[in-house]
């Protein structure tokens, strides 16, 4: 049980990082990033040639995915996302080109690097024990990882500049713009943010589970349903809800079996939309802000 | 002419998948991401309930009342949902249905899928040969065409289109939003697994993969392309898909290599037709509203 709830830990760590990064993106910019899915995949291709092909030192692998992470990120807003939403397009147009620039960009990553899983270590890693519960190599270095950012990602959203910007553009796009906001090159770098801050996590995902084209689709829909749990209202949402998915998947593996992690974390996807019809925190508003 | 058969199949397969999810997507402007479910369930059922030695009318009877009763309980969840809160419930019902394509051995196969699916039977003549598929798809594909056109042109198809273009209008004048779109929803489920009870019988062997997300974007290329919203938009959308992995082919390209560039030629498509032309090929609805 101990063990079952530490690996949630760890997953819920995973999830709760790339949950912040796709709440970043979709509260801001209110796109709904399904191509999240590919930029993750991309990263961990981009850390695979890195670590494994050029033999880079492992902080410096994690540096050079942020920034290529973020470029393609950045890349993904500037060419498809910014001339729709200059047309005031709808929800349903841009989730339809997200749809479309992920399914291009994913079977781009199968045929470059074919579809077979990559690994990137052989062999049973070094393992940790702590009184009863044994973590590998990875699962720790999840969890090392995972504080520090998690603290830069509050103090950022808290005391920083990047909390406000977000709310104003999620509250109220047009009246920032009024206010002197340069609201292209604003969201621009919450793409590039967010999909840095996703790539971190998909790495760390990578190094413990390995590979494939495919690899970041899951973890998108992890990182929607962390949102959704946690509540998209607050900024706190992202990392309570990864950490509460991780910790209900690890349950639901004691409880009954592993493969059923996605179908029970969707069921309560579903249940939480149609109960609540939006979070499970709900955010009180005054009156006029509703 | 055995090869031109079984793409007439195909394209046959896609444009009543395609037809399916129009109602819902093109006339009343939800985005279903569990069509590929529909089209699952059906395939399976009929896959399973055949193997108890029922005939092919009650299998492929039970597939399309199946297909039915899931949409009628994803619809009854999910209908009072708006924009993407409705894409992400659907989206996770797709999820949780392939989850129990390939977890649920018992019932399933699980990834080993089901294998040796009888073909339909009908009295004393069975259809064996690609002509009489071909025959069979291409029958479906007119009975829904004009079932399509008759519901579009009969005031219940009008009050679909008043509900997705503005649904404050069309509550004013006495119309439930509710019952419009989850109507929608089930037909699309009906006819979708429908589909996927001949699929089964003429492909005879099935598994999870071929109803996942993939799936899904080919279904959805194939309104979008065509146009949503027309009720001739989702055959030209499944001439485009059908056609183009054998033209792919080809280039000598091999089979896996041809399903991965025509995914990405169709990615590619769908974010500029998004650009310069979201109303599709035939010109239909260009999901301005946002419901």
């Amino acid at each position: 049980m101990e063990q079952f709830l530490a690996n949630g830990l760890c997953k819920g760590a995973i999830f709760a990082t790339s949950a912040a990064g796709f709440y970043l993106i979709y509260r801001t910019t209110k796109v709904f990033h399904i191509a999240h899915a590919v930029v993750c995949a991309a990263a961990t291709y981009f850390a695979y040639v890195c670590l494994v092909k050029f033999h880079f030192p492992l902080l410096l692998t994690f540096l050079a995915t942020a920034t290529a992470t973020a470029t393609l990120g950045l890349l993904i807003d500037v060419v498809v996302y910014r001339p729709l939403q200059k047309r005031n397009a709808s929800s349903l147009v841009l989730l339809i080109s997200s749809l479309g620039i992920n399914g291009a960009l994913t079977n781009c990553l199968l045929l470059i690097f074919g579809s077979k899983p990559l690994v990137f270590h052989s062999g049973p890693e070094p393992t940790i024990q702590l009184i009863s519960i044994i973590l590998n190599q990875s699962q720790t270095r999840q969890l090392l990882v995972f504080v520090p950012l998690a603290a830069v990602y509050v103090i950022l959203m808290k005391a920083g500049p990047l909390g406000q910007l977000c709310t104003a553009l999620a509250d109220n796009s047009k009246l920032a713009y009024v206010l002197g906001v340069n609201v292209h090159s604003a969201r621009a770098i919450i793409f590039a943010i967010g999909s840095a801050i996703a790539s971190v996590a998909s790495v760390l995902l990578a190094l413990d589970i390995g590979t494939e084209p495919h690899f970041g689709f899951p973890l998108m829909l992890w990182s929607v349903a962390a949102c959704i749990i946690g509540g998209l209202g607050w900024h706190w949402g992202p990392l309570i809800g990864g950490i509460a998915l991780g910790l209900v998947q690890s349950l639901v593996a004691w409880a009954f079996a592993s493969e059923w992690d996605m179908a029970a974390t969707f069921i309560l996807v579903i249940i939480l939309l149609v109960v609540r019809k939006r979070d499970l925190f709900v955010i009180r508003r005054r009156p006029e802000e509703a | 002419m055995r090869f031109l058969l079984s793409v007439t199949f195909n394209i046959c397969v896609y444009a009543l998948l395609g037809m399916a999810l129009n109602l819902p997507l093109g006339y009343s402007g939800m985005l279903l991401l569990c069509g590929a479910s529909f089209f699952g369930v059906g395939a399976y059922t009929y896959a399973i309930v055949s193997y108890y030695s029922f005939g092919f009318l009650e299998a492929f009877l039970i597939a399309a009342f199946l297909g039915a009763s899931i949409a009628s309980v994803i619809g009854i969840l999910t209908v009072r949902l708006r924009g993407d809160d409705f894409a992400i419930a659907t989206l996770a019902f797709q999820i949780i249905v392939n989850a129990v394509f390939s977890n649920w051995i018992g019932l399933t196969g699980g990834p080993y899928g089901q294998r040796d699916i009888p073909p339909p039977r009908i009295g004393s003549w069975t259809l064996e040969s690609n002509g009489e598929y071909a025959a069979l798809a291409i029958v479906m594909v007119a009975l829904v065409v004009g079932f399509s056109a008759m519901l579009v042109n009969l005031p219940y198809g009008r009050s679909l289109i008043a509900v997705r273009d503005s649904e404050l209008g069309a509550t004013t004048i006495g119309k439930n939003p509710i019952y419009y779109r989850l109507s929608a929803i089930i037909i699309c489920g009906i006819i979708a697994s429908a589909t996927g009870a001949i699929y089964a019988s003429q492909i005879t062997y099935i598994d999870p993969l071929s109803f996942g997300f993939d799936e899904m974007m080919l279904i959805l290329a194939v309104v979008i392309i065509g146009g949503a919203g027309t009720l001739y938009g989702p055959l030209v959308g499944a001439l485009i898909i059908a056609v183009l992995p054998e033209i792919l082919k080809s280039f000598a390209l091999d089979d896996a290599t041809a399903g991965a560039v025509r995914q990405i030629i169709l990615g590619a498509v769908l974010v500029l037709l998004m650009h310069f032309r979201p109303q599709g090929i035939a010109g239909g609805y260009r999901f301005s509203s946002n419901t």
